[in-house]
């Protein structure tokens, strides 16, 4: 009976160790995304795709919409 | 039993009993030995028993520390500025090394490192040595490929910076240990660091884990996040628009700060110096460690204070030359103009030199220290940023004969950028000074948030004389010295500087060497958005022409950035800058800049 208990307990101990290893790679791969998300994401990086891969360019002349009545004007960067 | 021998009658009689003494000897060597068993049985199992289950416990059980992430740094949005994430050290223990010039060999090419270096990590006498701590994943994949004998690979959190050095002055730095060094990672030490965590688990003699064995396992606790009040577009822009006008103006740095004038959320705070390879981060955070002297930005307070005492009166006017003594110096105006009746919002709109020492004079140095004070220019801010300056500011004491004119024209007084940009976030504010804010709150791993606490706003000067300030702030940006900082469809208000550097010794000045800078915020009838733009040593020189089109450039992306709608001039704003002439007046000339001297 309690060698029987023994090892139900060994292998509830085993699938405990295997699920926390699981976890904690899972919590690694999470943070590995956020990290790569953000690395995506980062500004200096759009524009460098935006400049390179797709040939964008700064605007010289940026020329918003002004509301009616108030006279518009250019302006450079 | 005793032996004894009786003799007579020619028979011998041995009897065999023993000494009385040696029985009892006997008795009392079995009674101590016995006794010592007893003792030693009550000391292992009852006096010191927990001493001895430990060193039991200390010999089967093996633990590891589990090192604590630190804690994320985040944008206002939520967007990663700083992290940590477990990277792989690799280690060698130099007994189990084989063949050092092998090893050596093998792992220079792997992990980029001098062969020679690695070769005298290996041979050191002990049983851990560092190769390479915190490699990138693929190259711990190759070590692990090569299986050398002794070498080993642990993991160790490692911080990641990913928008590059987007903010780094502000966010700072950590050392190889994860301890932090500088800004925010200084600053915020505690919160960020977690708590290290511990597994204890049983083994055999031979180090194998002993299965339903004792076993306690303490998780790490995760460092605190930093929500920051930064917005990770407009610091890029910032850092962006910042960087051209070095480049375009071959300065030799540059500041930049935008907020939100009405929270005191520092929305961007870019640090700049001009490098052969393009402008790069400052190693500080110079918009708070670094002070300069203000020059005619400072003009303001003066202004502000004289209206809010009534020395001045906004539509009288009071006649102006273009040069003035005081004590043994004369102060000019930045061009030559014929003495003229101006009210004291043309003498903050065209910047005059002159005008505003007059009003100084006025107001009294006394008055003026006080003023300069309340606004926020002698003491640090509560931002509490590890190395930020509180600004120097002489007390009136040990003020000089011509202090009463430099210091009205912001000359003999330094300031941080951020102090500035406070003053004028005063002004934005109806008069009430709001102190800035860089970290919104301290997020814990179950969400739990600490706001950052933020003294309360405090009344500077008045609705009114603030009202009237803002007023002369706009016509200087319509018609005054910083035209340059207009945007279209919005009302901005904002005053230009440019101020001689002091020599390092402290006597004079450098010649020819000048910081230009440009203090706005916009909409000026409901202020939403405030900045400061300050260039070191720029071509050419004047605030107007080369800082307040940065503000400009700032100011139109962050209306949109931050969905600003344009408001109408309120009528009290519009009273001041168009005054009812009461005396005659002589068309004042147009200052483009001013320049104490």
């Amino acid at each position: 009976m309690i060698l029987a208990l023994r090892v139900l307990l060994t292998q509830g101990q085993t699938r405990v160790d295997s699920l926390e290893t699981r976890v904690a790679a899972e919590r690694k791969m999470v943070r590995a995304v956020r990290l790569e998300v953000a690395r995506l994401e980062a500004p200096v990086r759009i524009e460098s795709e935006a400049m390179t891969r797709l040939g964008m360019v700064l605007p010289r002349v940026v020329v918003p919409l002004a509301p009616i009545g108030v006279p518009s004007r250019s302006s450079g960067p | 039993m005793k032996h004894r021998r009786s003799q007579g009658g020619g028979r011998r009689r041995t009897d065999l009993v023993l000494p009385r003494w040696r029985m009892v000897s006997i008795l009392v060597a079995l009674a101590l030995g016995l006794g010592a068993i007893v003792w030693r049985l009550a000391d292992v199992q009852g006096l010191s028993n927990r001493r001895y289950a430990a060193m039991g416990r200390s010999q089967r059980m093996a633990s590891l520390v589990l090192p604590a992430q630190r804690g994320s740094i985040l944008d206002r949005n939520g967007s990663e500025l700083a992290m940590s994430l477990q990277a792989k050290t690799v280690w060698a223990d130099p007994r189990l090394i084989t063949d050092v010039p092998v090893a050596s060999e093998a792992l220079a090419s792997v992990l980029g490192i001098d062969r020679e270096v690695l070769a005298r990590r290996l041979s050191v006498d002990a049983k851990f040595s560092y190769l390479a701590r915190k490699v990138d994943d693929s190259v711990a994949a190759r070590v692990a490929q090569l299986e050398l004998p002794g070498v080993f690979l642990m993991e160790e959190p490692r911080r990641f910076f990913p928008a590059a050095t987007l903010a780094a002055p502000v966010l700072g730095t950590v050392g190889v240990d994860e301890q932090g060094l500088s800004g925010l990672e200084l600053q915020y030490q505690q919160d960020l660091t977690g708590t290290v965590g511990q597994l204890l688990e049983e083994r055999d003699p031979a180090g194998r884990e002993i299965p339903a064995g004792m076993r306690e396992f303490r998780p790490p606790t995760e460092g605190r996040q930093l929500l920051l009040t930064i917005d990770r577009a407009m610091q890029y822009e910032t850092e962006r628009v910042l960087a051209a006008q070095i480049v375009a103006s071959r300065a030799k740095g540059g500041i930049a700060v935008v907020m939100d004038p009405t929270k005191g959320d520092i929305l961007a705070m870019a640090n700049l110096i001009a490098d052969p390879r393009g402008p790069r981060p400052s190693a500080d955070n110079m918009a708070v460690t670094r002070v300069y002297e203000p020059g005619s930005v400072n003009k303001v307070v003066t202004i502000a204070g004289a209206i809010e005492e009534g020395v001045v009166d906004l539509t009288s006017r009071m006649n102006v030359p273009d040069t003035l003594k005081v004590a043994d110096a004369v102060f000019r105006d930045a061009e030559e103009h014929s003495p003229g009746w101006w009210t004291v919002g043309e003498v903050l709109a065209e910047s005059s030199n002159v005008g505003t020492i007059m009003v100084g004079q006025r107001l009294g140095k006394q008055r003026i220290d006080r003023y300069l004070r309340a606004f926020g220019l002698a003491s640090r801010t509560a931002l509490g940023f590890p190395g930020e300056s509180g600004g120097l500011l002489p007390h009136p004491d040990r003020w000089t004969g011509t202090s009463i004119a430099t210091v009205p024209i912001g000359q003999g007084v330094a300031v941080t950028a951020l102090q500035m940009l406070g003053a004028y976030n005063a002004i934005a504010n109806g008069g009430t000074h709001v102190e800035p804010r860089l970290v919104r709150s301290v997020v814990g791993r179950a969400g739990d948030a600490r706001t950052v606490p933020q003294p309360p706003p405090r009344r500077v000067v008045s609705e009114s004389t603030a009202a009237a300030v803002n007023g002369m702030l706009v016509e200087a940006v319509r018609e005054g010295t910083g035209t340059a900082a207009a945007i279209d469809g919005y009302t901005v208000a904002g005053k230009t500087g440019t101020a001689r550097k002091p020599r390092s010794g402290g006597l004079g000045y450098m010649e020819g060497a000048y910081l230009a800078s440009f203090v706005g915020f916009v909409p000026a009838e409901a202020p939403r958005l405030s900045a400061i733009v300050v260039l070191d040593e720029p071509t050419p020189y004047f605030g107007g022409l080369v800082s307040a089109p940065v503000f400009a450039s700032l100011a139109r992306y962050g209306v949109r950035r931050f969905q600003i709608p344009p408001g109408s001039v309120p009528a009290t704003v519009r009273s001041v800058v168009a005054p009812a002439a009461t005396v005659p007046s002589t068309p004042s000339p147009r200052v483009r800049e001013t320049r104490a001297t």
